[in-house]
């Protein structure tokens, strides 16, 4: 809401400047946006928070900046003599939820021209265009009362005055020069013709007051909050009138500005007050006093105010108050402040004239409380992000929709959730795969890349399962590298987080997908809790990251339900190592997990861990194969194995691998 | 005495390196060991020392000795100091093999929960999807009004439930609404988590963002706990010299209601370009629970109260790290992840 500082003067007594009262009104809840000079005047912006209507007018204004300097509002209503019933025009509601009451004042003879130079500068100051003296009054007193107001022209409404829904198809060219068509979610002035006003929003082209007019038909009316919202969002327009509908408008002030614009016309522009005609019930402000105990006002506040300053405070608010009992006060708000309805509204206009500052600050005790199950996942999503990052890996957070051609990759199309009103049309998917989220951070890098990828994200994915949408926890890593082996570092971390959380060593298999060359299913404990794999080229070739990627993705719930947490000591062998060297060759139809299976099947009960020191490839070999140097490691947990023993033992597993054809010792 | 010893050690060591010739080594030689040296001359002079520095400077002036002549040996043999032969160039470094790093947003969510566990608040991390009756209808936010500007929110094409359309939760306050349907007080809670508006991508909006929302409801508490609550945050993250300042203001669900603004901690206050001269940056939104939201979640409001804030995780570590783009966090560039390393999560 803009203003005049001059202006409000005129009907509150100022002692403080333009800056000081800026700064007052913020401290009071009523933010000051902007202050600028405008010659000997100051222009003021100030926000009016949605529970506030009464303050998009200098009259609610006035009470409001009369209450914090401690001044008294002068706003008086202009009053007319009261026009006779007109016969000439009447007003049909179709609906009184709607428009609960119209009212049409006439004036005729009007000279259409410039408004006089102080209300074009009034009304200027507050954002509106100046454009005629009939216009200008109507807006001038929406100003000054809030009530918005609309004349048309007369002699262009064929017969009587409809408020009605719009049919569908129905047709208005309005007052910003487009047009458009409407349906039964408008609410409309029609006359018996045709349409001549979207009701509260913005009137129709073909009524508008020109410099041809003569007689006026001053509308003033009440509208369905919800119909205007719902309407002026359909119609793709907010004016000054519908914002004002949409928040609520004081009733009483309806005819004070209808009356006063009134006024404005017949002294601007000449003319007569012809008569006027109404429909409908202007609702009654009926509004008993509530009760305010000013104990229980301080212990929600926690503050110490005496029952004499919260009344005074009140008063400030132009509430009417009585002392009921030595604790509580009857306070009867003003018509204008609708939003105090209960005990606690009172609370906050005490609180709030009192000053927030001057309540006192206190630590509240909340005692002990045990551990929750969701402490313990966000605990632990965190002990995943140290892991990672010592594994060097960047946590990121990437924008979570998803554009169809990600999207396209999701196999399983019925589980994607669609966004009903997307803020771009094509990105318009949530995402099934965290992955899928993640091409657009990989592609940026790649751009300036001056190290590795490796990147991890805690996130939500979801989908729709039977029927409904699903969310879930998971982690995803992201790691680019030039050739297909770097897949290993990938590996390598993942085995790392298993062996580390879970306290063993995961099991992997291979699992097909078309989004993965190769892939791999990650089991720990029996439990498949998510894959790894290598992106594939296709996938790929679309995207113009010139290097391969590597995912994986886990389920979070699952990994936690492994995670050991701080596990005990467990006694390790102080007996030493026996070390045995093999080289075979495998042919490569055959994979090395089999390999490594066959071998821990068959090898005593001391072989302690199986590694891989060296694999080759080459002509010397042969096509199809592949080979392997493997490191045993033989270790008792009770005694010092001998050589021999160990080398029987190794002696009879190298011949039962030489048993397989598709193994040779070498 | 061993200062000046330590700076003719040190001016010598330079001129050492210095030398390209032999000719001027043996040269510079003598100068520095010589009859007529520097160090002959305190050489000459420890007979008037005092008992007691006489064996401390006779230690410094023979590891001065040692010390300059590996060097001259060292350089006569081709070598810029005493190296073994074995010795690999320690001035290389690798390339790559930098520290990981996690999120900003996550590090100032983990700082912030911190802060608040020490106030014994508990962490609950709710659910992105929502429905109508969660985000709007329990929190006092009815259908067609204008309080819902605030709140524009992504619908999703699936089926209504009983709680109306599902959604993109557009703040964490749902999982206020959850938590006091199957809590009974006393509580506490504070709600990390995203939230999804659709506004338009520029340098301060975004339509993905995280917010930290806390509460907390008992028979007695009441507006000065809130005040303290949020003090003792506001000094453990921005410093324990802001000053904080309540301006009343209009949440639908909070009675009284205010936001908060921290006195700048880039000027003290005084007015510079972050806090727009004004001395305040507005960080978070709060207030008294509305008895409606309580009713709505089963807790009688004549028996209890309780305080609720919400903050914006982006504009406090912005404020905080002097970020000046959103849109920097979504990005994930190398070059801005690998700037933030918290060591305490």
């Amino acid at each position: 809401m803009k203003f005049s500082f001059n202006f409000l003067k005129e009907f509150v007594p100022l002692s403080v400047g333009p800056q000081e009262l800026a700064q007052q009104l913020t401290v009071a809840g009523i933010e000051a946006v902007s202050l600028q000079r405008a010659g000997d005047d100051w222009i003021l912006e100030v926000e009016i928070t949605a529970n506030r209507p009464d303050l998009l007018s200098i009259a609610g204004l006035s009470y409001e900046v009369a209450g914090i300097v401690r001044s008294a509002s002068r706003i008086t209503r202009v009053k007319i003599k009261e026009p006779a019933q007109t016969k000439a025009v009447a007003i049909h509601l179709e609906d009184r939820k709607d428009c609960p009451y119209y009212r049409a004042v006439l004036v005729e003879g009007v000279n259409v021209a410039d408004a006089p130079a102080r209300m074009r500068e009034v009304i200027a100051k507050s954002g509106f265009l100046p454009i005629n003296n009939v216009v200008d009054s109507t807006n001038y007193c929406m100003l000054k009362w809030g009530h918005p107001l609309h004349a048309f022209d007369r002699d262009k409404i064929k017969g009587d005055i409809f408020v009605r829904r719009a049919r569908e198809g129905e047709k208005l060219f309005c007052l910003d020069n487009k047009g458009r068509i409407l349906s039964p979610q408008n609410l409309v002035i029609a006359d018996q013709e045709k349409v001549i006003a979207l009701a509260g929003i913005i009137g129709g082209k073909e009524t508008e007051i020109t410099l041809a007019t003569r007689n006026v038909l001053l509308e003033a009316a009440l509208f369905s909050k919800g119909v205007i919202r719902a309407g002026r969002r359909k119609a793709g327009v907010s004016t000054e009138s519908s914002y004002r509908f949409e928040r609520d408008v004081v009733e009483r002030y309806l005819g004070y500005a209808q009356d006063e614009a009134a006024a404005c016309i017949q002294e601007s522009a000449g003319g007569i007050i012809t008569g006027s005609v109404a429909a409908g019930v202007l609702p009654e402000e009926k509004r008993g006093p509530i009760s305010l105990s000013v104990e229980k006002l301080n212990a929600y506040l926690g503050s110490g105010i005496d029952r004499r300053t919260a009344q005074q405070l009140l008063e400030h608010t132009q509430c009417d108050v009585a002392v009921h009992d030595k604790d509580t006060l009857m306070v009867t708000p003003p018509f204008f402040r609708k939003d105090i309805r209960r005990e606690v509204d009172l609370y906050e206009e005490v609180a709030r004239r009192y000053g927030y500052d001057n309540i006192p600050l206190e630590i509240p005790s909340f005692g002990l409380a045990a551990e929750t199950e969701a402490e313990r996942t966000y605990a632990f999503k965190n002990t995943l992000r140290v892991f990672l990052r010592g594994e060097r890996l960047r946590e990121i957070i990437p924008y979570s929709f998803l554009d169809e051609r990600a999207a396209a990759h999701e196999k399983n199309k019925e589980q994607l959730v669609e966004i009903a009103n997307p803020l771009k049309s094509n990105e318009r998917f949530l995402r099934t795969h965290l992955y899928l989220s993640a091409f657009e951070v990989l592609r940026h890098n790649a751009r300036n890349l001056r190290e590795e990828m490796r990147f991890f994200e805690i996130g939500e994915v979801m989908y729709r399962e039977r029927g409904s949408c699903r969310e879930k926890t998971r982690l995803g890593i992201y790691f680019s590298g030039k050739g297909k082996e770097h897949f290993f570092l990938l590996k390598k971390v993942v085995e790392n987080l298993m062996e580390v959380f879970c306290g063993e060593k995961a099991c992997f298999s291979e699992q097909p997908d078309n989004f993965f060359s190769q892939a791999l299913r990650i089991e720990i404990k029996d439990t498949a809790i998510g894959f790894l794999g290598i992106v594939d080229d296709t996938v790929l070739s679309g995207l113009d990251i010139p290097q391969q990627l590597f995912f994986a993705e886990i389920e979070l719930d699952l990994l936690q339900r492994a995670y050991t947490g701080t596990r005990g000591y467990r006694a390790f062998s102080r007996f030493p190592e026996v070390v045995r060297d093999i080289s075979i060759a495998v042919k490569s139809t055959r994979t090395f997990a089999s390999v490594q299976q066959k071998i821990s099947g068959h090898a005593p009960a001391y072989l302690k861990e199986t590694t891989v020191v060296e694999t080759y490839q080459g002509e010397k070999l042969g096509k199809d194969v592949r080979g392997y140097t493997l490191r045993l490691i033989y270790q008792s947990d009770e005694k010092t194995l001998s050589s021999e023993e160990v080398d029987a033992a190794h002696n009879k597993l190298r011949a039962f691998l030489a048993e397989d054809t598709d193994i040779m010792l070498r | 005495m061993t200062e000046a010893l330590k700076k003719f050690l040190r001016e010598a060591e330079q001129k050492i390196r210095a030398v390209v010739s032999e000719e001027e080594l043996e040269k510079l030689k003598s100068e520095l060991l010589g009859r007529k040296s520097f160090l002959a001359e305190i050489a000459a002079g420890m007979k008037s020392l005092p008992a007691e520095s006489r064996a401390e400077v006779g230690r410094l002036l023979n590891e001065a000795k040692h010390t300059l002549t590996a060097l001259i040996e060292g350089k006569k043999s081709g070598n810029t100091g005493a190296v073994k032969k074995d010795a690999v160039d320690i001035t290389l470094s690798l390339p790559g093999q930098l520290p990981g790093s996690i999120h900003p947003i996550s590090s100032m969510i983990a700082r912030i929960c911190g802060v608040f566990k020490e106030l014994r608040f508990s962490i609950y991390e709710g659910n992105e999807v929502e429905d109508e009756c969660h985000n709007f209808e329990a929190l006092n936010i009815p259908k067609d009004h204008p309080s819902r500007d605030d709140f524009d929110t992504f619908f999703l094409n699936v089926k209504e439930g009983s709680g109306g359309k599902f959604l993109l939760r557009s703040h964490t306050s749902p999982s206020q609404i959850r938590l006091m349907q199957k809590s009974s007080p006393p509580f506490a809670y504070l709600v990390p988590g995203k939230v999804y508006r659709p506004d338009a991508v520029d340098a301060s909006h975004s339509y993905v963002f995280h917010q930290i929302e806390g509460f907390a409801v008992d028979k007695t508490i009441n507006f000065s706990h809130l005040k303290g609550v949020l003090y003792h945050f506001a000094r453990k993250v921005f410093g324990d010299d802001v000053r904080l300042r309540f301006r009343p203001h209009f949440f639908p669900f909070t009675e009284p209601s205010a936001e908060v603004d921290v006195s700048c901690f880039i000027c003290g206050g005084k007015g510079c370009s972050v806090c727009s001269r004004k001395g305040w940056l507005e960080i978070l939104g709060c207030g008294m629970i509305h008895p409606n939201v309580l009713n709505y979640s089963g807790i009688d409001p004549g028996e209890f109260q309780g305080f609720a804030f919400g903050m914006g995780v982006e504009r406090i570590t912005m404020l905080k790290l002097g970020i000046d783009d959103i849109r920097l966090f979504f990005e994930n560039d190398i070059r801005f992840l690998r700037q933030f390393y918290e060591v305490q999560l």
